[in-house]
């Protein structure tokens, strides 16, 4: 289910304190920008969350938890970003 | 008739227990960088103590030197207010004494380079009744919360200085 406004803006202002604290830097983005982009994600999440499930092998789709599945799927984009 | 100019560094200022900007000394290339940083998704202030030393009459100019810690575009919108008491004239009580309405100003990031040093003028022309010698309190605020404010990423506020007319 998609995430609450007020819940998109805690993403967004967590993002910005993040860029900032890892030195991810210029973030050459409006406050704006990061607004839709956090929003066009969410709902995007919505639209390929079947799919996500889906790929994921039988054992595991079907014994852990959505929470369990969202955080893999969370360390999982972190180690793929790391490289910055 | 001069300019009376009063010079704060961000360390000048003070900081209220919540809703507050955040000291920050970042580690310079060549010297430390004492800042005050002011995040993007909220409204937080500071605030400055100082005697109206020879003040005439007219509006306060506020002068605000920032940068910014990662944005390189966008709008960042400034308020400031002044709250004055006159020493044994008014019977106001110094802990519940109220901001005369505030006054605002929109800077832009001038691009180029990111973290590239900003100057922007609030004029401060409500005034609260401000005479020669008065106490005053002077709150600083970025208003992140407001349409206008489109910078990403924090404020950082180094220097302050306050000037008026001593006629």
């Amino acid at each position: 289910m998609a995430l609450t406004t007020q819940e998109r803006n805690r993403v967004a202002r967590q993002f910005m304190r993040e860029c900032s604290n890892r030195g991810l830097q210029p973030l050459d983005v409006t406050k704006p920008q990061i607004a839709n982009a956090v929003a066009s994600l969410d709902d995007h999440m919505d639209t390929i969350a079947a799919a996500i499930n889906s790929a994921l092998p039988a054992a595991f789709r079907n014994n852990a938890t959505v929470g369990q599945k969202a955080l893999l799927l969370t360390m999982l984009q972190k180690a793929r970003g790391q490289g910055e | 008739m001069a300019t009376v100019k009063h010079q704060f560094p961000a360390c000048a200022f003070f900081l209220p227990a919540s809703s507050g900007a955040q000291w920050d000394s970042l580690s310079g290339t060549n010297f430390p960088v004492p800042a005050l940083d002011f995040d993007a998704g909220a409204d937080e202030a500071a605030y400055l103590f100082f005697k109206a030393n020879n003040y005439g009459s007219g509006n306060l100019s506020l002068i605000l030197d920032w940068y910014a810690d990662t944005a390189t575009s966008g709008d960042i919108v400034w308020e400031a207010a002044i709250a004055v008491i006159t020493p044994d004239t008014d019977s106001q009580d110094v802990e519940t004494k109220s901001f005369a309405t505030a006054t605002t100003v929109t800077d832009s990031h001038l691009g180029t380079t990111g973290q590239r040093l900003h100057r922007c003028t609030v004029t401060i022309s409500n005034l609260d009744s401000l005479a020669a010698d008065d106490f005053v309190c002077l709150r600083v605020r970025r208003l992140g919360t407001n349409g206008s404010d489109t910078m990403s990423g924090d404020a950082q506020l180094l220097l302050a200085e306050l000037t008026y007319s001593d006629t």
